[in-house]
């Protein structure tokens, strides 16, 4: 008789969402997240930058239960640069990135470079979606511009404009990541 | 329509209609009925059939597959290729890509949304592709479509349809109004029933300039799948067929559907096109499949 296989040991895998801050990551894990989320939020002391009354200053945590007591762990990254340093830390074994872009900030493609470059590992396995929030009330730069942007860049990522709060626009958002990396993983073999 | 053949936990809930003149019909693997029937000679050629399958189940025949249990979502997602795959659902080889008749209407259709430029002044009305007309107001990159739009999405693409020229001002003042790239995505996807448009080689080398506009544009998992292998230059449509996996015939109607919306670059340049390598479906699919069943997203594999 065979000896039974030892039962496979519980695997983490992580999600990022990250982009600056009030550009609705917190609500972006909410949507999909299978547990009342973490969150490490305290008052807003940059109100000038995005007015509102708390903002995330750990990161916030989500989590969705896989089959065979897996765990596909969101973690939501602090938005104020500031805490820049624990981008690094929550990243460690992500296996993708969302990128949350704010179109009503002051200078949207800025904000974008800063996540670009802090997350080129991910942007270099094609590891990264952004997605584009609040287009309806502040049209420009539109999705096209983006676009060119990131040509300027030579870059190739997938860009939607999506209202976080909608789980079906994070779902499919997620979905193109899963498949942008599942190119990445064919390419690669 | 649907049948259900068999299935062993829900049979008399579920086996409704005639399977043999169904358009999919649904089956447990493990059945000798649905087996006879998935052998049988005489079924239609353009049924699709899918298994009703648990994580562990296996199945002896080529088929769609549904995961047990169903989730809405995976079964809507199923429906959804149903309807683009029907009639046109068989492969084809890399010499039988058809190309769209250059007379068809749907063609002449396709051709006007894609020479639409903003500034132009004149608007078109649109009959024959549901019971009222359609309006393309080029001025305003949008149209307009006084009812539903689940009726546009299956169209038939061979309807006999008149395009008749319009002054801006004929255009109705509806509320309506939705980005024309919503229309031009439809009629390409749809014309992909009769084949690639004629304009686009089949041997060319595809690339996204940008991704479709997903959140607005109704779409089905294989297409967000497709998109993401466009994200790198592909030489002709097999290629692409054979990096996503998926039927040609749904390959060459999302090449209309994104070229009619100026998503595609494409090229003759071969040589620019990363070498073929063989299908693989990559280390990671298994587990990134757990993902999507564990957030309730329709994919096009249990």
């Amino acid at each position: 008789m065979m000896p039974e296989a030892p039962p496979e040991a519980p695997q983490e895998h992580k999600i990022l969402f990250t982009g600056t801050m009030g550009a609705g990551k917190t609500t972006a894990i909410a949507a999909v997240s299978g547990i009342k989320m973490v969150k490490t939020e305290a008052a807003n002391t940059d109100r000038a930058l995005f007015n509102k009354a708390t903002t995330t200053v750990g990161f916030d945590y989500g989590e969705v239960s896989l089959d065979g007591g897996h765990v596909l762990r969101l973690y939501g990254t602090p938005g104020q640069q500031r805490f820049s340093f624990l981008w690094k830390i929550v990243a460690k074994g992500a296996i993708g990135v969302i990128i949350l872009v704010d179109n009503s900030r002051p200078d949207p493609f800025e904000d974008l470079a800063v996540y670009l470059d802090s997350f080129r590992q991910f942007v270099d396995i094609g590891g990264v979606v952004i997605a584009v929030g609040r287009t309806e009330s502040h049209q420009r730069p539109s999705i096209d511009d983006y676009y060119q942007y990131l040509a300027e860049r030579d870059l190739m990522l997938p860009v939607f404009a999506v209202d976080v709060r909608k789980s079906e626009d994070v779902l499919m958002v997620l979905d193109v990541l899963f498949n942008m990396l599942e190119v990445s993983d064919a390419e690669s073999v | 329509m649907i049948a259900i053949v068999s299935n062993r936990d829900v049979e008399a809930r579920w086996c409704m209609g005639e399977p043999h003149t169904a358009n999919l019909v649904l089956v447990s693997p493990d059945s000798e009925v649905a087996q006879q029937f998935v052998a049988d000679p005489d079924r239609k050629t353009d049924q699709v059939i899918a298994a009703v399958v648990g994580e562990a189940d296996s199945v002896a025949f080529e088929c769609e597959k549904l995961a047990w249990p169903i989730r809405l979502a995976n079964l809507l997602e199923l429906l959804k290729r149903v309807e683009m795959r029907i009639p046109s659902g068989n492969s084809t080889s890399a010499a039988e890509i058809p190309s769209a008749p250059a007379g068809n209407k749907l063609v002449e259709l396709a051709k006007l949304l894609r020479d639409v430029e903003s500034g132009d002044n004149l608007a078109w009305r649109i009959n024959g592709l549901s019971d009222r007309p359609v309006y393309v107001a080029p001025h305003e990159k949008s149209f307009i479509f006084e009812d539903s739009l689940l009726h546009l999405v299956q169209f038939d693409p061979h309807a006999e349809l008149e395009l008749v020229p319009i002054t801006v001002g004929q255009v109705p003042q509806a509320d309506q109004r939705k980005p024309i790239r919503m229309l031009q995505w439809l009629v390409g996807l749809r014309s992909g029933r009769i084949g690639l448009l004629p304009w686009i080689k089949a041997d060319s080398t595809f690339r996204l300039k940008q991704f479709p506009e997903f959140q607005m544009l109704h779409h089905s998992a294989d297409h967000r799948r497709i998109a993401a292998a466009l994200s790198r230059p592909r030489s002709g449509i097999q290629a692409i067929s054979a990096a996503t996996q998926l039927d040609s015939s749904m390959v060459l109607a999302f090449v209309n559907a994104a070229s009619l919306c100026g998503y595609l670059k494409i090229s003759d340049a071969a040589a620019a096109a990363s070498k073929p390598k063989k299908p693989s479906a990559g280390p990671r699919h298994a587990l990134f499949q757990v993902f999507r069943r564990a957030l309730g997203i329709a994919s096009n594999d249990a």
